[in-house]
């Protein structure tokens, strides 16, 4: 190594600095892409309003139950209290709408925040907003025995993250 | 000039050395992240989920696990200890490494109950699931 210049090195700390720089990039890359989240809180909300949807138009038809005060929107679409208790990481809302487009019954369950993220989340992308969906289907439904036609709202929306569990020793 | 030109080749061959290594062990760090089990845990937790969500109460399920279990035996992983599903909560779990596994709830309010016969989840190659409505 006596007598060459700087620059005819070729094991020099500036290689090892070039290495380290380029490992650094890399591995940081390659490890956000991997650890990354797989988003499916679109799908989630689109099974749960499909889910909603299913139970509160049979044949078209809402069910007569809806109209009660004691009506449980859950129980009748078979979705779980605990889930949708307070800080849920689900919400839909259901309205019937009569042809004049009046709303005539609303019905909700889990986190009703959500519908404002939405509406946020409509103008401004943001991260860790939920995402909704928002379906509309016509209806029948009987009106104090007179039968009508309607519309019925669907917003359903997701913001689930699954969690990464540690080992347990 | 002689031991410079000894010197120089010594110092060519370490270098070529050096990066050899660093892009042996850059790859296999790159080989070992693609096919690790933190990907597939994610991905086979959250399909599962959803599967479970939009499926109808009363039914069988029963999906190919194979490429999982491969996995899970070379991570040194049990076949029962591969999926776990938590009624109480709503949750799948997912463990295919040394890692405590991958959690992600469903929202149908559903029990889902291992094969009868054998009471396990994972029955040959493939999950067995049977749905059930819930009591509670």
């Amino acid at each position: 190594m006596k007598g060459k210049k700087g620059g005819e090195k070729l094991i020099s700390i500036w290689w090892f600095m070039v290495l380290i720089i380029v490992a650094t990039g890399i591995v940081i890359g390659v490890s956000a892409y991997y650890t990354a989240e797989v988003d499916v809180k679109a799908v989630e909300a689109d099974i749960l309003s499909e889910k909603v949807l299913d139970c509160m138009s049979q044949n078209g038809f809402v069910p007569e139950g809806f109209f009660k005060d004691n009506f449980d929107i859950l129980h009748t679409c078979k979705l779980s209290q605990k889930v949708f208790e307070a800080g849920s990481n689900f919400f839909f809302r259901v309205s019937l709408y009569d042809s004049n487009g009046k709303l005539i019954k609303s019905s909700q369950a889990g986190d009703a925040s959500f519908e404002k993220s939405c509406a946020i989340q409509k103008e401004v992308t943001a991260v860790n907003f939920p995402i909704c969906v928002n379906k509309k289907e016509s209806v029948i439904y009987l009106d104090r025995g007179d039968i009508r036609r309607g519309e019925l709202q669907i917003i359903a929306g997701s913001n689930q993250y699954g969690r990464r569990l540690i080992a347990s020793v | 000039m002689r031991w410079n030109k000894r010197g120089m080749l010594i110092e060519t061959v370490i270098f070529f050395i050096l990066n050899i290594f660093f892009f042996v062990v850059l790859t296999v760090f790159i080989v070992n992240s693609s096919s690790g089990a933190t990907v597939y845990e994610q991905t086979y937790a959250k399909e599962i989920a959803l599967i479970i969500d939009q499926a109808k109460e009363n039914t069988t399920l029963t999906i190919d696990f194979t490429d999982a279990l491969k996995l899970a035996q070379k991570n040194g992983v049990k076949p029962e200890e591969v999926i776990q599903i938590n009624n109480l909560e709503r949750k799948v779990i997912v463990r295919l490494g040394q890692s405590g596994g991958y959690s992600f709830g469903y929202f149908s309010n559903y029990d889902i109950l291992p094969e009868e016969k054998s009471g396990k989840f994972i029955v040959g190659n493939s999950i067995f699931m049977r749905i059930k409505e819930s009591k509670s």
